[in-house]
């Protein structure tokens, strides 16, 4: 489903921030025109199967979001292929787009559409994704009014109503009480049912052990660490391996 | 140096491997996948514009409708300029003017707007801009049929008035090609906006908004007759108020100068798609 290989991503940090036109005819005028280039991701190659949930975990600023910001088509990479085959859903935000001075109606059609859900699929689950985030009564209410963990709730039931082949998963058990992880781990185990495709970034290792069949660690933008949970469905990719580059 | 060749022999060849294994399909649900995004953005924008109700479209009329009054009294009264049916030559102007800034503008507004969502979902970047523009026109759209219905019923009704749609097309797309310029400008330098505004406010001026370019002096009167927009004005007039026809040559190089312009920028743009999430 993905295909990861040898993939860099490279940001330019510059000494001098020239994103005016201003700044940029002073820094040619002074000659600061210097930057430095910091390896988000570093030469990492992956293969993630049809139906797999894969944990990627790392500490921050190790390139977790990066890496799904790539699988989701956002980023370009600055060397390497990444190839995905199947529509992507990236979840790497709940509530993307919300618009708070609109109502919860619109935005819930405007978080279906980036999320490439079909309009008339909205329209008819609609009282049902309200019913689930148990918000009926605030259908005409503007999003401002809500409280954060009910903006969280709307987001999180739209979210599940993807039908996208492939997820991106970004943090999303971090935030909520137990109420909301219980059902976050409801919603996974219907996915991993229907064979659905999920890369889940976490710093929880028990939430990612419990969740996925294999996970990747990453540390500096390098693939340090690959381990299998799931002893009967491997097929050579069952050993731990360690990868480095000398950084 | 052979470190950069070799990571090209391995890229392409990772490419040759990747496409033989893959088979990337382009289907037709991400065209309505992307319609339904534009529709929603469009929605969104729409709302928060006009509030919803048909008091916000009277207040985004409000600035042309002052400035096509001011204009009038000055230039009926202090400075009288020699145009036949001022009324209707400075009203027309004023409905097109006021589309391009707003459009303009709106683009680039868009886009920061939007900033944060880039970075986090793919779709086509000129969706963005394609839903600004289209938010803008709903009002000139409105606009413009007040101004069509004003012709029709206070001058005259003619069968060649049905011209005026090629103006109309040809101001869209310009329009449209100036936006998506300028959003490539502003992903790097956020002055923009501000470099934008000095040169709509000189750019009115260069243009026969409220003007007759035939009376104008010399140099101006060639500027006037050069620029995109002062050529498509004078398409319009021509058609809608003063039924007379410019000459073939007139409408061809206009049309062909418009297309030649959407197929640049559209091409600029799609070379800078990519970097809109990682500038902005």
């Amino acid at each position: 489903m993905i295909s990861i290989r040898n993939v860099s991503k490279v940001f330019r940090i510059p000494h001098q921030v020239t994103k005016t036109l201003y700044h940029r005819l002073t820094s040619i005028l002074t000659n600061a025109y210097e930057y430095e280039e910091f390896y988000a991701l570093r030469d990492v190659s992956l293969d993630v199967q049809e139906g797999e949930f894969l944990g990627i975990m790392g500490p921050n600023g190790s390139g977790k979001t990066t890496l799904l910001r790539i699988i989701a088509g956002v980023y370009r990479p600055t060397a390497g292929i990444c190839l995905v085959r199947g529509e992507v859903a990236p979840l790497l935000e709940l509530g993307l787009g919300f618009q708070p001075r609109l109502t919860c109606r619109d935005n819930v059609f405007i978080y279906g559409a980036l999320l490439g859900l079909p309009r008339d699929e909205m329209r008819m689950r609609y009282s049902e994704i309200m019913r689930f985030a148990e918000l009926e009564r605030f259908s005409d209410a503007p999003l401002d009014h809500l409280s954060s963990g009910m903006k969280m709730r709307l987001a999180f039931s739209v979210a599940i109503r993807s039908s996208a082949p492939i997820l991106l998963v970004d943090e999303v058990l971090a935030v909520g009480d137990a109420i909301f992880q219980e059902k976050c781990r409801e919603v996974f185990g219907r996915f991993k049912k229907e064979g659905r495709t999920v890369l889940l970034v976490s710093h929880d290792s028990a939430v990612v052990e419990g969740f996925c069949d294999r996970a990747v660690s990453l540390e500096g933008g390098v693939l340090i660490e690959q381990k299998s949970f799931r002893e009967s469905d491997d097929r050579g990719r069952d050993h731990t391996f360690r990868k480095n580059d000398g950084n | 140096m052979i470190l950069a060749i070799w990571n090209l022999v391995l890229q392409l060849w990772n490419l040759i491997i990747l496409t033989m294994s893959h088979n990337l399909q382009h289907n037709k649900s991400t065209w309505t996948r992307n319609i339904a995004i534009v529709r929603e953005l469009a929605v969104a924008d729409f709302r928060l514009k006009y509030h919803d109700s048909v008091l916000g479209y009277f207040w985004s009329m409000l600035n042309p409708l002052a400035l096509f009054l001011v204009y009038h009294f000055v230039f009926s009264y202090l400075f009288i300029v020699e145009v036949p049916k001022f009324t209707l030559y400075l009203l027309s102007g004023i409905v097109f003017w006021n589309f391009f800034a707003d459009a303009t503008l709106s683009g680039m507004n868009a886009l920061e707007a939007k900033a944060s969502l880039t970075k986090k979902v793919y779709f086509p970047r000129i969706l963005i801009l394609l839903s600004s523009t289209a938010t803008a026109l709903f009002s000139f759209i409105i606009n413009a049929a007040i101004l069509v219905a004003v012709v029709l019923l206070f001058d005259h009704a003619a069968l060649t008035q049905v011209l005026v749609v090629v103006p109309f097309v040809l101001f869209i797309l310009l329009t449209l090609s100036t936006t998506l310029v300028l959003a490539v400008c502003y992903v790097y330098f956020r002055d923009t906006i501000q470099i934008w505004n000095v040169c709509l406010s000189v750019g009115f001026w260069l243009t026969p908004v409220v003007y007759n370019a035939l009376l104008a002096p010399e140099p101006l009167r060639n500027v006037a007759f050069l620029n995109p927009i002062g050529r498509i004005l004078v398409l319009l007039r021509a058609y809608l108020v003063f039924d007379d026809f410019p000459s073939a040559s007139f409408v061809w190089t206009t049309t062909l100068f418009c297309l030649v312009v959407l197929g640049f920028s559209l091409w600029l743009f799609s070379r800078h798609e990519a970097n809109i999430p990682e500038y902005l």
